[in-house]
C-alpha cells in the first residue's frame, strides 16, 4: 500500500478510528493494533516478504534482551550485537547486493558470464530503512544508550510502524521505542499539525514531484537528441522531483504518525537554502546521514583523528551512503563526488561554519548567501546526473550533451512533450513550494498555516491544496522513488 | 477528539461546494476543449454526425484510418468515432450514443485484433469520458462499467486525476471527422515485444453480437477489419487460429465480411509505424485507400 493510493485513504480513517475509539483506553491493545494495521499495509504490497520483517524483529529482540542480560560479559555481548548486524546486512545484501556484486566480479574476472550465479528476488520494499532500525536497535543496548524492550508487541511496532516502514525516516531505538510504552492521549493540536503537514506532503509529492517526473522521464529517455538547455533543465527538475517526493513522502509519514500521537523524528531542513555542501547533508535525509554519523563515522574516529583519518572516514561514509541507495556505480560515483565536493571543508575545518538557518532574523538572505546557497545547488543538482542515470555510460553521456546548449533554438522547435502551459504550471507549484519553505524556513515543515488567524483564508489554502493534489493524484505510474532503497 | 472530527466535518461540508463548482468548471472546460477525445465526445453528443461509414473500433482504427482519403475514393462521408474509445467494453457506450443520437449509418467498419475483448480500467483510455459523467443519459450508460469505473469517475475534482488536462488541452491539436495525426512515440522497430495471446470474454462477447445483430437489423452493413501490425509484434499462432476461428464465426453467423490486412506490405516497413501497434501517417493513408476500394466493391458502388 503506497500513501497515495485510494485504498490508503481508506485504511487510514478505519486504523485512526480503531486506535483512538475502540482501543484507546488500553496501550498494549493500541500497539497491538499498529502492528496489525503495518502488517496490513505491507502485506498490500508482498504478503511473503513479512516473514522477512517478523524474522528481523523477532531476531533483533532477542538479541536485544541476551545483550543487556550479558552485561557481565562484554565480549559475548559485543559478539551478539556483532551477529545481529550481521544478520540484518546479511538480509541487505542477499537482497540488495549480491547481484550487483557478483555481476561486477563476473565482468573483471569471469568475462561478463553470470550464468547461473544470479538471484531472482525481488527488492524487499523498505528494507533498507527497517534493517538499520533493528541494528541501531542491539548496538544502542550494547553502547547502553537504550533499554531494551520485554515487550514484544513494543518492539514490532517499533520496527515496522506503517507511517515510516518503507522510506524512513529511519528511526531510533532511543526516541521511538520509549513512545510505544508510554500511554497516548489524543492531543487537538497535534492532530491538526499532522494533518497539515500529510496534506503538506502530498502537495510536494503528488503535485511538485509527480509533475516534474513526467519532464525528467522524458528528459532522460530522449537527452541525446535534446539540446543542452532542456538537459540543463531536466537535472533542475530532477533536484525537484526527488526533493518533493522524499521530503514530500517524509512530511506524510510523519504528519500520519502525529495523528496517532507518535513523534517521528524531522529528515529534512529545507536542504536547498544551504549554503555549502557540509550544510546541506546536515539538512538532506537527517535520519541517514545522523545514522551514517553515529554508528559509522564516530566509531571509525569521526575528524578527530589524523588529515588521513579524515579522508578515510569521509569516503567510507559517503561510498555507504551511496551503496545504501543502490547496487549501482552511478550510486558509487555520486558518492565520491559529494566526498570530493565535503572534504575540503572538513579538511579545512569550515565544515561546521553554518548551523544555523539562513537570514536568520532578516527577511531576505544577503547577496553572498544567495549566491552561496545557488553554488551548492549547482554543485548538488550536478552530481544527480549520475544518481538518475541507468549507468555511468549514459550519465558521461548527457554530460557531454549539455553542450552546446542550442540556446539558438529556444522558441524556434518544439523539442520536448510538455505544453508551455505546464511547463509554467510546474514553475509555478515549484516557486510556491519554496517561497512557501523559505518563509517557514525555521519550522519543522513548509506553511505554518496555524498562524493565519482567520479561519476563512487558513480553510481557503487548505482547499486549493486539496484541491492541487486531487486533480495532480496518480494512483500508479510515480511509486515514491525511495521505495527502491 | 470530539473538537477535531467536528472541524473535519466542517471542513468537508465546506470543501464539497467548492470541489463541486470546480469540477463543474472543469467538465465544462474540457468538454469544450480540442482535445481529440473531447472533440468526438461532443460530435456524437451533440448529434452533429452525418457519416454513411462510421469506424469503430480500438487505438488501431483510431491511428489507422484517415477519413480524408476514405471520402475521396469513395465519394461518401465516413467519421471515425474512436478517439473517445478504449476497447469493446467502454467503446460500446459510444457506440450506442452514436446511434441514439446520429444518423444511421450506411456501413461500420468495425476494427478487430486479439485486444477488442480486453477488460479492467487500465486498458480502457476511459478518462476521455470524465466530462460526460454529468450527463444522466452518459452516466446511465457508463453504469455497465462496473461500480469502480462509476466511483472513480465520480467523485469531484479526484476524478480528473492524472489526466494530465494542462498538457492535454494547450497543444491546438486538428482532429478531422474524428481522426487525428497520433504524436510519434519511441519505436525500436528491432525491438521484439512479447507474443500477443486473444484475450476472451465471454459477456463482452455476446455483448458484441448483439451490437452486431442490432446494426444488422437497421439495414447497416458491418464490415469486420484486420488492421496491420508491425512484423515484430504478432499472436501467436494458437492466438492467432483462436481469433480467426472466433471472428470468422461471427462473420459467418451474420453473413459479414472480414478484410484482413494483416499481411498487407507496410507490415514490414518501419516507416509506416508509430510503434509497433500502430500505423503513422502514411501506413495510414496506404492502409485507408485500400480499405476504402475494398469497401466500393462490398458497397456495391
Amino acid at each position: 500500500m503506497i500513501f497515495t493510493s485510494y485504498i490508503f485513504l481508506l485504511f487510514l480513517p478505519l486504523v485512526f478510528c480503531l486506535y483512538w475509539f475502540v482501543f484507546g483506553r488500553s496501550r498494549r491493545w493500541q500497539n497491538i493494533l499498529i502492528v496489525a494495521a503495518s502488517y496490513v499495509f505491507y502485506g498490500w504490497w508482498s504478503r511473503r516478504f513479512l516473514v522477512l520483517i517478523a524474522f528481523t524483529s523477532l531476531f533483533s529482540w532477542v538479541c536485544g534482551l541476551l545483550i543487556s542480560r550479558l552485561k557481565s560479559s562484554p565480549k559475548t555481548a559485543w559478539m551478539l550485537s556483532l551477529l545481529n548486524i550481521i544478520v540484518n546486512l546479511g538480509i541487505l545484501f542477499i537482497f540488495k547486493y549480491y547481484n550487483f556484486f557478483v555481476t561486477s566480479f563476473a565482468d573483471v574476472f569471469l568475462g561478463g558470464d553470470t550464468h547461473g550465479l544470479l538471484l531472482n528476488v525481488a527488492l524487499p520494499v523498505g528494507v533498507s530503512f527497517y534493517t538499520f532500525q533493528a541494528i541501531s536497535y542491539t548496538i544502542d543496548i550494547y553502547r547502553g544508550k537504550a533499554e531494551p524492550t520485554k515487550d514484544i508487541v513494543q518492539f514490532f511496532a517499533y520496527v515496522s510502524f506503517f507511517p515510516q516502514l518503507v522510506a524512513g525516516p529511519i528511526e531510533r531505538a532511543t526516541h521511538l521505542l520509549p513512545q510505544f510504552g508510554h500511554d497516548r492521549k489524543f492531543d487537538y493540536g497535534t492532530a491538526v499539525d499532522g494533518m497539515r503537514q500529510m496534506l503538506w506532503g502530498f502537495f510536494k509529492k503528488v503535485v511538485v514531484a509527480n509533475e516534474c517526473a513526467r519532464y525528467v522521464d522524458y528528459v532522460f529517455a530522449n537527452y541525446n537528441s535534446l539540446p543542452g538547455y532542456i538537459l540543463i533543465l531536466g537535472i533542475i527538475m530532477f533536484a525537484f522531483q526527488i526533493y518533493g517526493d522524499f521530503s514530500g513522502y517524509s512530511d506524510i509519514a510523519i504528519g500520519c504518525a502525529k495523528l496517532f500521537g507518535i513523534r517521528l523524528m524531522q529528515n529534512f531542513k529545507v536542504p536547498f537554502l544551504s549554503r555549502d555542501i557540509a550544510e546541506f547533508w546536515r539538512r538532506w535525509h537527517i535520519s541517514l546521514t545522523s545514522w551514517f554519523k553515529d554508528y559509522v563515522y564516530y566509531p571509525l574516529g569521526g575528524s578527530r583523528c589524523g588529515k588521513a583519518g579524515i579522508i578515510r572516514n569521509t569516503f567510507i561514509i559517503f561510498l555507504l551512503s551511496g551503496l545504501w541507495h543502490g547496487a549501482n556505480w552511478t550510486y558509487i560515483v555520486w558518492a565520491v563526488y559529494n566526498a570530493l565536493l565535503f572534504l575540503p571543508l572538513i579538511l579545512l575545518g569550515r565544515n561546521r561554519r553554518y548551523l544555523g538557518t539562513i537570514a536568520q532574523g532578516r527577511a531576505f538572505p544577503t547577496a553572498k548567501e544567495s549566491g552561496q546557497v545557488l553554488l551548492t545547488f549547482t554543485l548538488f543538482t550536478v552530481g544527480l546526473i549520475f544518481f538518475r542515470s541507468p549507468d555511468i555510460g549514459s550519465a558521461l553521456h548527457y554530460f557531454r550533451d549539455i553542450f552546446p546548449l542550442g540556446l539558438e533554438t529556444i522558441g524556434t522547435s518544439r523539442h520536448i512533450d510538455i505544453s508551455m502551459g505546464q511547463l509554467l504550471m510546474l514553475l509555478t507549484v515549484i516557486t510556491v513550494m519554496n517561497i512557501a519553505e523559505y518563509i517557514n524556513r525555521d519550522r519543522e515543515y513548509g506553511p505554518d498555516l496555524g498562524r493565519v488567524r482567520s479561519r476563512a483564508v487558513r480553510w481557503g489554502i487548505y482547499i486549493i491544496l486539496v484541491i492541487a493534489v486531487s486533480l495532480c493524484f496518480d494512483t500508479g505510474s510515480n511509486p515514491f522513488i525511495y521505495f527502491q532503497f | 477528539m470530539k473538537h477535531f472530527l467536528k472541524n473535519l466535518l466542517l471542513f468537508a461540508f465546506a470543501t464539497l461546494p467548492v470541489m463541486l463548482a470546480t469540477d463543474l468548471l472543469l467538465s465544462r472546460w474540457m468538454k469544450a476543449s480540442n482535445f481529440p477525445n473531447s472533440v468526438v465526445i461532443a460530435d456524437v453528443m451533440g448529434g452533429s454526425i452525418d457519416a454513411d461509414i462510421a469506424v469503430f473500433g480500438n487505438s488501431r482504427a483510431m491511428t489507422g484510418f484517415d477519413p480524408a482519403v476514405c471520402d475521396s475514393i469513395t465519394a461518401l462521408s465516413s467519421y471515425d468515432i474512436i478517439a473517445a474509445g478504449g476497447n469493446f467494453q467502454p467503446h460500446s457506450i459510444m457506440e450506442n450514443m452514436y446511434f441514439r443520437h446520429n444518423r444511421m449509418p450506411r456501413a461500420v467498419v468495425q476494427f478487430i485484433d486479439s485486444w477488442w475483448f480486453v477488460s479492467g480500467l487500465t486498458y480502457n483510455h476511459t478518462n476521455s469520458y470524465l466530462p460526460w459523467m454529468t450527463d444522466r443519459e452518459f452516466f446511465k450508460e457508463a453504469l455497465r462499467l462496473g461500480p469502480v469505473f462509476i466511483v472513480d469517475h465520480s467523485i469531484p475534482v479526484l476524478r480528473y486525476h492524472s489526466t494530465r488536462i494542462w498538457s492535454d488541452n494547450g497543444k491546438n491539436i486538428k482532429t478531422y471527422k474524428g481522426h487525428f495525426v497520433y504524436k510519434k512515440s519511441s519505436f525500436n522497430p528491432e525491438a521484439r515485444p512479447d507474443s500477443l495471446i486473444f484475450v476472451r470474454s465471454l459477456p463482452l462477447e455476446r455483448q458484441f453480437r448483439e451490437q452486431i445483430a442490432r446494426m444488422k437489423a437497421c439495414g447497416i452493413k458491418v464490415v469486420l477489419v484486420y488492421p496491420p501490425l508491425y512484423r515484430t509484434f504478432s499472436p501467436t499462432k494458437k492466438a492467432e487460429r483462436e481469433m480467426d476461428r472466433f471472428y470468422g464465426g461471427i462473420a459467418e453467423e451474420f453473413d459479414i465480411p472480414i478484410l484482413d490486412y494483416r499481411e498487407l506490405d507496410l507490415k514490414d516497413d518501419p516507416t509506416k509505424f508509430i510503434d509497433e501497434g500502430h500505423l503513422n501517417k502514411d501506413g495510414a493513408r496506404i492502409l485507408t485507400d485500400t480499405l476504402s476500394k475494398d469497401l466500393l466493391r462490398i458497397l456495391g458502388r
